[in-house]
């Protein structure tokens, strides 16, 4: 666990100093919450989709389209600059380099549903219904397994010649049922009536996580040799 | 009113038949395509031991 | 060894054949069209618009025969409607006042064993008989028993015999039967596609973990055939579906439905999984890394599976086959069901045999070009 601690820890401030990812995801989730505003304005102000519903959905397009580019930047460099063979040969269990890189993506991701949260609160006039913190709560359970699925599904892609193209066809079939659906369910009703009436919601994410968890943890060591 | 669900009825049987069919037809003139293959590629390899 | 094994799958492949014609005559001529349920009247209204089915007829009460009725009321007294239409141009005549409280002659009905018709007409007056106190019989598990009296307001139809001298008739707002549409048959192809979809995905699963725990490649080949045929199958599922769809629910496609859009999001991960395998050159790699995403996307199986059952979190108006309802399949449905699945099952043994010797010739070839071009 401890390995897991000082990995993510190490590609976080690799980050912090670089600045090169945070910056681009600060403007990765205006821009696309400002594409939201102007692509719905008609539909908004007509009232033809309410807000609620809106939000709720286009939260989680830009939750997992960052989530994507993030875990994607993040494998595509270690391989690219070749840092990933010292990792490899540092005596480390893989599945604890799994839980790092999955934990410091989680951070990363996790900023950015907050930056998401803000900039389309601030664009479309919107307190949320009073429910943010519910909603900061749902955006955290979905982004932990988000990162759990993705990092598996990065580290997977990686070995591939058409990287870019196939990480997100390779993770959106696999998030669809198990975060994407249950978790807007989740930001929706919690918007209408409070998070009470997502339970069952919750507990799939999070059996989900559970689950991508355990089969990270087993195969993430098959999927980095060589 | 009846005719057009028998046609929904032949229509449906046909997906399943011609799909089955076409499948297993790709796999039996693919697996010719390989033998051939195979057997000329040995022809050759005996021919230039000899 | 290779002989052996290419006589089995020309067998296997005879028998499947056979299986499949069987279970298309069985289909066709052997099981009937089940009753897709009663409702009210206004369901039935409502549901039946832009679907094709057929509106058996309307049960209400249940007219014993009694040995103290009056002696000018005959001994059977039934109505029945041959389809909806005609229930409808009844319905519109009597609102507009055409008929003049006067019942529409009707034809018989031509249902199953459960229920026979007979044609009667008559006016209304007469249909102003009591009923025999105490009926209370239940048609179908639903409980019913009116009072009909000369001043009440008919304006339906009725099904004739239930069983044995209790017939079904009275005023409309109770019942409605319906039977589905001949469409109805496709569902003995489409299920069986469906489960030979999940058995070759689960093949995919284990061959894929076997191969990761054993490094043995034939489980790898076994894996990725088994994809291959069971993105066939989800195929041939995914577009008979639509085609059934159209007849049954009157749309061919419910974005909303959970069974329909998890099967299709189930086909885009095995898709997936071979396009992974199409992006990866070295083969080594390739069985590695596909070995971990196919034993990642079996995730979506259950939930394919699952999602017309768990009622509460998702939602599907798919109908459930195995063993929910009680009866919900007929004997004879039942045993054409199960030759399905029998022939699907063999039908998949033999796909996967054959497919199998595919990949290990296409090895074997990939390993003679490389001797060849070792040589030289």
């Amino acid at each position: 666990m401890r390995a897991a601690l000082v990995i993510a820890a190490k590609d976080l401030k690799v980050e912090l100093r670089s600045k090169e990812m945070l910056s681009a995801m600060f403007l990765f989730s205006l821009l696309i919450v400002l594409a939201f505003r102007f692509a719905f304005s008609n539909a908004v102000s007509s009232g033809a989709v309410g807000l609620p519903e809106l939000a709720s959905s286009a939260l989680w397009i830009c939750f997992s389209f960052a989530a994507i580019l993030g875990m994607y930047t993040s494998f595509a460099k270690e391989k690219d600059r070749e840092t990933l063979d010292g990792l490899l040969l540092a005596p480390v269990d893989r599945s604890e380099l799994y839980l790092g890189k999955a934990l410091s993506s989680l951070v990363v991701v996790f900023l950015v549903d907050l930056l998401s949260i803000a900039f389309f609160g601030l664009f479309f006039s919107f307190d949320y219904s009073g429910q943010t913190l519910a909603i900061v709560a749902i955006a955290l359970l979905g982004s932990v397994t988000l990162v759990l699925v993705g990092t598996l599904v990065a580290a997977i892609s990686v070995n591939t010649r058409a990287r870019e193209v196939l990480l997100p066809i390779l993770l959106i079939p696999l998030i669809a049922f198990s975060v994407i659906v249950p978790s807007v369910t989740a930001t929706k009703n919690a918007m209408a009536g409070g998070i009470g009436d997502s339970v069952q919601q919750i507990e799939s994410v999070a059996a989900f996580a559970a689950i991508f968890a355990v089969l990270g943890y087993l195969t993430f060591d098959f999927v980095l040799e060589g | 009113m009846m005719s057009d669900s028998w046609m929904a009825l032949y229509v449906a049987y046909s997906i399943v038949w011609l799909g089955l069919f076409s499948f297993l037809g790709y796999m039996y003139l693919r697996q010719r395509r390989i033998d051939k293959d195979i057997k000329m590629l040995k022809e050759e390899v005996s021919r230039h031991d000899k | 060894m290779m002989m052996n094994r290419r006589k089995l799958g020309t067998i296997l492949l005879v028998i499947s054949a056979v299986l499949i014609l069987m279970t298309a005559y069985l289909a066709i001529f052997f099981a009937p069209l089940p009753q897709t349920g009663v409702k009210s009247a206004g369901e039935v209204m409502s549901s039946v618009e832009g679907s094709k089915l057929q509106v058996a007829g309307f049960v209400s009460a249940v007219y014993h025969r009694n040995p103290n009725r009056a002696p000018d009321m005959p001994e059977h007294v039934v109505f029945s409607i041959a389809d909806f239409r005609d229930y409808m141009r009844y319905v519109q005549a009597a609102e507009a006042n055409h008929l003049n409280q006067q019942w529409w002659t009707v034809r018989p009905i031509d249902v199953d064993s459960y229920f026979g018709g007979y044609v009667v007409a008559g006016t209304s007056p007469d249909i102003g008989w009591r009923i025999t106190a105490g009926t209370n019989l239940s048609v179908n598990g639903i409980v019913t028993s009116q009072e009909i009296g000369p001043n009440s307001n008919v304006t339906g139809f009725s099904l004739a015999r239930v069983s044995g001298d209790d017939f079904a008739f009275g005023p409309v707002g109770s019942f409605g039967l319906m039977t589905a549409p001949v469409a109805q048959k496709i569902f003995y192809f489409h299920m069986p596609s469906a489960w030979a979809c999940y058995l070759s995905f689960g093949v995919t699963l284990v061959g894929s973990a076997l191969f990761l725990k054993t490094r043995n490649h034939k489980y790898d080949r076994v894996a990725y055939s088994s994809a291959e045929i069971g993105i066939v199958f989800a195929t041939i599922a995914i577009t008979t579906g639509p085609v059934w769809a159209k007849q049954e629910w009157g749309v061919y496609w419910r974005w909303d439905d959970m069974k329909l859009v998890t099967t299709f999001v189930l086909w885009l991960v095995y898709i997936g999984y071979l396009s992974l395998r199409a992006a990866i050159s070295e083969p080594s790699t390739k069985a590695r890394v596909s070995a971990v995403y196919g034993i990642l996307s079996f995730i979506t199986v259950p939930m394919s599976f699952l999602s017309s059952r768990v009622a509460p979190l998702l939602q599907s108006s798919h109908p459930q086959v195995i063993a929910t309802s009680s009866g919900s399949l007929s004997p004879q449905a039942g045993m054409t069901i199960g030759i399905a699945v029998i022939a699907f099952t063999v039908l998949f043994i033999t796909m996967l045999i054959k497919r199998v010797e595919i990949a290990e010739s296409e090895e074997e070839l990939e390993e003679l070009k490389r001797n060849i071009g070792e040589e030289e």
